[in-house]
Formats: C-alpha cells, structure tokens, sequence
C-alpha cells in the first residue's frame, strides 16, 4: 500500500480528558468508546482491550 | 475503572448502547486460536449499577455472538455500534430483535462493515448465524476499522479507521474519520480526514463534541510523539 493522500484533520485542537498514567488507569487502553445516559447524565464509556471498561464524567474525566 | 475479565475472552474492543435503556454492549474480539476454527467475536451485555461506583457494570447474563465475518488468528471484531432503524435506508427490513442494527467490522475485511439483526435478550447465550447486510462502499478506503459511533443528535455514524503504509521500507502510520448518513437507499459519505494522531482506536460524539481514544504501540508512540495513551476532546465538531 503506498502513503495515502488524505485531507487534514479540521477538528481543531484537542483538549486531554483522560492520560493513562494515573494510578486508576494505569492499564487502560482505549479500544472502544460510547456515551451512555444515566441518571440525568451523560457518561462517556471506555472499554479496554485488556478487559477494563471505564467510566468517565464527559466534564472533567473522573473515573 | 472496573476490572471485569482477564485474557483473550476479554478482549474488549468495542462499547456500544441501546438507546433509551441501561444496558452496554461490550464487544469481545474473538479470533483467539493460531488458527482456524477461530472463536466468533461475541457482545456481552451488562447493567449499569452506579456511575459513581467502581463496579459500575454488572453481568445481565445475555450475550451474543456473531458469526460470518471473515477472521484470522487475533483478527477478529474491532469495532461494533448500535444504530437505529430511524437512521439506517428506507429500504432495509424492520429489524426483529430490537429497534435498530448492530454495525460490525473486523480486521479481516477492511473497508467493510457487517450488519447485525441481533434476537430479543433472553437470559443466556444466543448464536447469529451470519450477519444481514454487509456495507461497503462508500467508505473511503479498504483501510482496517477500529471503531464505530452512531450519533444521534448530529444523524452522522462515525467511521474510524487505524491502518499503515509502508513506502521504501518505512512505515507510516495513520488514522481516518469519515462520517456517513443514509439517505432513502444507502450509506452515504459526509466527508473524512485523516485523524490528529495515529493509534485512535475509540470515537464518540456528545452535544457536538467529539472524542477520540487512543490505543498506541510503541511505534505509533513513537510517531506522535506522545507516551501515554489518551483521551482527547474535540469541541464543536462537524465532518
């Protein structure tokens, strides 16, 4: 397959919600992701390839 | 974060929802064998409990598995989301066992995405044979899918890939976001570009905003520049 030719990312500059280097993600690693409404809120849901799912708050990423 | 398994019967690669309800599909990739027969990639439901709990997730005993995607040893399913009937073609049947389809995608077939009618839950372990349609075009490219987002409010499903190239034996990593909608007929595309960072393995989008998770190799590390792996947001986005 040779390089692809794909038009730039126009999404802007990305804000960190989550870094894995924590003491409660230190396995994470993010292979899916969805949002789920629960109780009034909406969470953002991750699962990992290691066999953790994750439960964040879409305001300040608390797991 | 909740530990629920360990190894290959864990291997969680995807994370869907059912609009409307509490309960989380987690996809398990499937394809653990050296070689074949290989073990179909499956979805396990669980409950949410508590959000603000570490055990926010319990086992509700159902699962599926889904058969007829194309798998080779570790490549199984990578990508799995829920859409609803309202948002895919006129065309397509009423489907049986819930108010929309399950989309798939494995390693084996890049570029393609295979449609699941999954049965009403009930209680155990349920078998689908094969899948019901199988999307191809219009996706960019045969490039490896490594997640799926339906969104709702923005009518848009999500498509991300995570692939390479190698020119001049150098090896270059990439990943694509390309958004789809159907018309009357088919899946159409919306747009796409290529992603911030290689190693994005997890897209969703809420309220107009978008995230993108990262799963890096020591590789696709070392082509970002970054030593974790990470979440990131992107406010107010449109493809």
């Amino acid at each position: 397959m040779s390089s692809p030719s794909l038009p730039p990312w126009t999404g802007g500059t990305g804000s960190v919600i989550l870094k894995t280097n924590t003491t409660t993600t230190e396995n994470l690693e993010p292979s899916g992701l969805t949002f789920v409404a629960n109780s009034g809120h909406h969470w953002l849901y991750l699962a990992s390839d290691d066999g953790e799912a994750a439960c964040l708050s879409s305001q300040n990423g608390s797991s | 974060m909740q530990t629920i398994g360990t190894g290959k019967d864990y291997d969680f690669e995807a994370i869907t929802t059912v609009n409307g309800t509490t309960s989380v599909l987690i996809g398990v990739e499937g394809a653990k064998e050296k070689s074949a027969p290989y073990t179909n990639p499956s979805l396990k439901e669980y409950t949410i409990t508590n959000t603000s709990s570490t055990n926010f997730l319990s086992d509700s005993g159902n699962s599926w598995s889904l058969g007829g995607m194309p798998l080779a040893s570790n490549a199984g399913m990578e990508a799995c989301t829920y859409v609803p009937y309202s948002a895919c073609p006129q065309t397509w049947d009423v489907p049986t066992g819930h108010n929309g389809y399950f989309f798939a995608a494995t390693q084996q077939a890049p570029g393609s995405i295979f449609i699941y009618d999954l049965p009403a839950a009930n209680g155990g372990h349920q078998t689908v044979s094969t899948f019901k349609y199988r999307l191809d075009p219009p996706l960019v490219q045969a490039y490896k899918i490594s997640d799926m987002f339906y969104s709702s409010n923005q009518n848009i499903l999500y498509v991300l890939f995570d692939d390479q190239s190698t020119s001049n034996n150098t090896t270059t990593y990439f990943s694509v976001l390309q958004g789809l909608r159907a018309n009357s007929e088919q899946f159409l595309s919306q747009g796409y570009m290529q992603a911030p960072y290689c190693g994005c393995e997890g897209v969703a989008e809420y309220s107009g905003d978008l995230y993108l998770g990262l799963d890096q190799n020591g590789s696709q590390k070392s082509q970002n520049g970054l030593n974790y792996n990470y979440v990131y947001k992107y406010a107010d986005f449109s493809i």
